[in-house]
């Protein structure tokens, strides 16, 4: 399905907001990681997260998890203000997250690894740990150690690992980097039959332009903790400030 | 005006602890290591200093020369034999190491040295200040305990090694690339550690009495003074020093001995609760 | 069990299976009728033996169940065999309690504290929460040696007493307790609850984000670690006839549990018991030839365990392939 197409079924559906962000800023210090940063997540969509090393993007990440505390501003999911919350309610209420370094549980199975996050969505349902390690082709290593799967694994289990609760949004910190093609082709199409079969929205942080342009509705792009540009792939490629923030003026 | 001679009691005996603790700060932040038997280091520095009087009849004050060379070598042994194993590793890895490293120490000291209650028998007279009196061993400990504090602080400052401690304090990364030796310094740091904490059992044992598990009640008195300071401060274990010393006198004063003793985990668990950095450290919160 | 994925395993491969698995049942039932019938047909000291056995499996298995599992080392473990010994103590010489009824309530007086300590202490990191907890217990103890709590725990000196059951009924109840103790372990080990706190104790932020509320869960298995020290303390302290601050509190209710988790292997199951056979027997022999000198060794052991075997016997079995590396043992 692709961009049109998903426009097509987001308007029939009504895409509202999943998540808002509003003049967050977080400050460590005399360093302002993040500065009055408002961004809007559509709902059924993938938004990319672009920018420089140090634009805030991570940090970003971890004030919308509850992992750290912004300075100011609010964030809302879905209408409601989920600013102070903690991590494991904000979870709960439907955000899933992955690292850039790959935190699964290495000395825990691969099912011990899905049954942590077990039966958790407020209201909703559990998914069977079976079924999503059959949809991910995990089967088979379902005793083994988490560490000893390949890289592509790891970051496929993490992604499982948070399916497990049925998170609506779901926040990826350069999932598809350091795998093979392969592996990356696969995570890819994880990712579209997750936004376009099942409604589930994304926001992908993402070093690897092709993967921008190839796979997102919209792009953000920050350099040092501010937004200097927000729209499609093609605005924001052409964007003056975001080619100087790459390149240099 | 019986709050003077309280508070100079307080911040005499409360100079030692600062020293006592300086220790334990000080190879946090070159290391971040919690070393469980610093206390016991303390220990083994009051014991040499009173064997060294007692054997050699020298006077006490002289005898902390050899110790802190004694005490060093000691601790450069057990670095390079167990600490220097495990310094990446999570922190509880070294909290049960060094513990393990004390119960050996204490229970070596208990069958070595027996329990028996041992002082040096020093005495330089006393002084009178403001209707008090105040023994001049404790003053002379001031001054010892500030004499070593300004040269910590030089040695740290202009030295080269000194300089290299305060590297690889802040950023071990860095200082490796820029060719410093880490596992070195980190060597002569827990090294310096020690030395702090021989000098402190040297003057304790000038002051008090000395027995083998003296570590134990301390080492509750320097994590308390560590926390209250901020880990890897020793400006803050000085701070925290005092603190404690002025309260612990002022406890003594109005309760007894025992309640006094309470004081040190109490402002150890307050400040966990309220201010986990302390004065000049850094914030580790879960949440 | 590794099976065959292809062609499942062969009917020989499975009698060979069964058979072992027969031969530990064996073995197991003997073991237990042995230590079932001890009291009736050895020595009473060697009945004395068993018994401190089975009280520092259940010191063992309890500090298992709250450090081994979310890597929380709880550095004050005497706290609770000390508040509830006092507490079953008093119940039952102060006010005449039915012993058994002592014991329980004596745990859960532990279970109590350990809840209120955990919703403060818990929130704090790792080293924190260790260094925290040795703070706390060397502070309880002085409180109850101190003359404000004395009408009620005699202070410093402490008090003697005559317990009102028999070394057999002691002997049994450590039996169970420790029995107990075990089972819940694995229960605990091979649960959803058990897999959470493992998950904290790899990565917390990770466990957090996956929606783990991970103070919850931790206060949990404090509390439940907190209820067995502190059921078995009652056990424990009976036998010694005599509570006082400096004995009931005393570290070594500590350090020699610990010590016992590490060696025998922290978060398993079997791990503490193996630990504590091998040390209750070695502490036999090393006591009677070194009398002081068998506490530096503890600390010896566990620097060495520390450097060399972090994941204790069991592990080191597991990786050799000797174990299946399953969580059930």
């Amino acid at each position: 399905m692709d961009s049109r197409e998903r426009n097509d079924r987001i308007t029939q559906k009504g895409g509202g907001s999943s998540l808002e962000v509003r003049n967050i800023t977080k400050t460590f210090g005399s360093l302002t990681a993040v500065d009055e940063l408002s961004i809007n997540v559509e709902e059924g969509r993938i938004t990319g997260l672009i920018g420089p090393n140090g634009a805030g993007k991570t940090t970003l990440f971890n004030v919308i998890t509850g992992v750290l505390r912004p300075d100011s501003g609010k964030v809302f999911f879905r209408g409601k203000d989920i600013t102070h919350l903690k991590p494991y309610q904000i979870a709960r209420k439907g955000i899933g997250r992955t690292w850039q370094i790959i935190r699964i549980f290495q000395k825990m199975t691969v099912m011990e690894n899905l049954l942590t996050a077990a039966n958790l969505k407020e209201g909703g349902e559990e998914k069977k740990p079976m079924d999503l390690l059959d949809y991910f082709g995990l089967i088979d290593d379902k005793d083994n150690y988490a560490g000893e799967l390949s890289v592509g694994q790891q970051k496929i289990l993490s992604i499982a690992r948070i399916l497990m609760f049925d998170p609506e949004l779901m926040l990826l910190d350069e999932i598809a980097a350091g795998v093979n093609p392969t592996e990356q082709l696969k995570i890819l199409d994880v990712i579209h039959e997750l936004c376009d079969q099942r409604g589930k929205t994304f926001l992908i942080i993402e070093h690897d332009m092709d993967v921008i342009m190839g796979h997102c509705d919209k792009v953000i792009c920050m350099n040092f903790g501010e937004k200097i540009a927000e729209g499609s792939v093609k605005e924001v490629q052409e964007n003056e400030k975001v080619i100087e923030a790459y390149f240099g003026s | 005006m019986q709050f003077i001679p309280i508070l100079i009691g307080g911040l005499l005996l409360g100079s030692l602890y600062g020293l006592a603790a300086c220790g334990l700060s000080f190879v946090f932040g070159v290391m971040t290591i919690i070393n469980v038997a610093h206390a016991e280091f303390i220990m083994l520095g009051a014991f040499t200093s009173f064997w060294l009087w007692f054997f050699l009849k020298i006077n006490p004050l002289l005898t902390i020369i050899p110790t802190m060379f004694f005490i060093f070598v000691i601790c450069v042994f057990v670095y390079r034999a167990a600490v220097s194993r495990i310094v990446g590793e999570m922190q509880l890895v070294s909290l049960i190491l060094t513990f393990g490293i004390s119960i050996f120490l204490w229970n070596f000291a208990q069958v070595f040295f027996t329990s028996t209650f041992r002082s040096v028998a020093y005495s330089t007279g006393s002084v009178s200040f403001l209707g008090s009196h105040f023994s001049m061993n404790k003053i002379i400990s001031f001054i010892i305990v500030s004499a070593i504090i300004v040269v910590l602080h030089a040695f740290l400052k202009w030295t080269r090694i000194g300089k290299a401690i305060r590297a690889v304090s802040q950023n071990p990364d860095i200082a490796s690339i820029s060719g410093i030796d880490i596992d070195r310094i980190r060597m002569f740091g827990f090294g310096i550690g020690g030395v702090l904490a021989a000098v402190a059992g040297s003057l304790i044992a000038i002051q008090w009495s000395i027995y083998p598990l003296m570590g134990s009640d301390l080492i509750l008195k320097c994590f308390a003074i560590v926390a209250i300071g901020g880990l890897g401060s020793i400006l803050g274990a000085f701070l925290g020093g005092l603190i404690l010393g002025v309260a612990e006198t002022i406890g003594t004063m109005y309760w007894d001995a025992t309640m006094a003793n309470v004081i040190a985990p109490l402002l150890l668990i307050l400040t966990f609760l309220l201010r986990p950095q302390g004065l000049f450290g850094y914030a580790e919160r879960v949440d | 069990m590794n099976m065959n994925k292809t062609t499942g395993i062969t009917p020989a491969e499975g009698i060979g299976v069964i058979r072992k698995k027969v031969w530990l049942y064996v073995i197991g039932i003997l073991v237990l009728g042995l230590l079932v019938a001890l009291p009736h047909i050895a020595s009473a000291y060697a009945a004395t033996v068993i018994f401190i056995l089975f009280v520092y499996v259940g010191y063992a298995e309890g500090w298992n169940i709250m450090s081994g599992l979310t890597g929380y080392v709880n550095f004050g473990y005497s706290l609770f065999a000390g508040i509830a010994g006092y507490t079953s103590v008093i119940l039952i010489i102060d006010y005449g309690l039915w012993w058994p009824i002592a014991w329980v309530i004596g745990g859960i007086s532990a279970s109590i504290v350990a809840f209120m300590l955990g919703m403060v202490m818990l929130r704090l990191r790792g080293s924190y929460f260790a260094i925290g907890m040795l703070a706390l217990l060397l502070g309880i103890q002085l409180l109850y040696t101190s003359k404000y709590l004395s009408p009620i725990t005699r202070g410093g000196y402490g008090f003697p007493f005559i317990e009102p059951m028999s070394f057999t009924a002691m002997y049994y109840s450590a039996f169970v307790i420790a029995l107990v103790s075990i089972f819940t372990t694995y229960k605990i080990i091979t649960s959803r609850f058990g897999a959470r706190l493992l998950a904290i104790r790899e990565d917390e932020e990770a466990a957090e984000s996956v929606g783990i509320n991970a103070t919850a869960n931790k206060i949990t298995a404090f509390c439940i670690s907190a209820f067995f020290g502190g059921l078995m303390a009652g056990v424990h302290v009976a036998f010694q006839n005599y509570i006082e601050p400096h004995s009931a509190f005393n570290i070594h209710w500590t350090i020699v549990p610990i010590v016992m988790v590490l060696l025998g292997g922290p978060g398993s199951v079997w791990g503490p018991v193996i630990g504590a056979v091998i040390l209750t027997f070695v502490e036999e022999f090393l006591w009677s030839y070194f009398t002081q000198a068998y506490m530096m060794i503890y600390g010896v052991v566990m620097v060495l365990l520390v450097l060399l075997m972090p994941g204790g016997i069991i592990e080191w079995l597991k990786s050799r392939g000797t174990l299946p590396k399953v969580r059930t043992i």
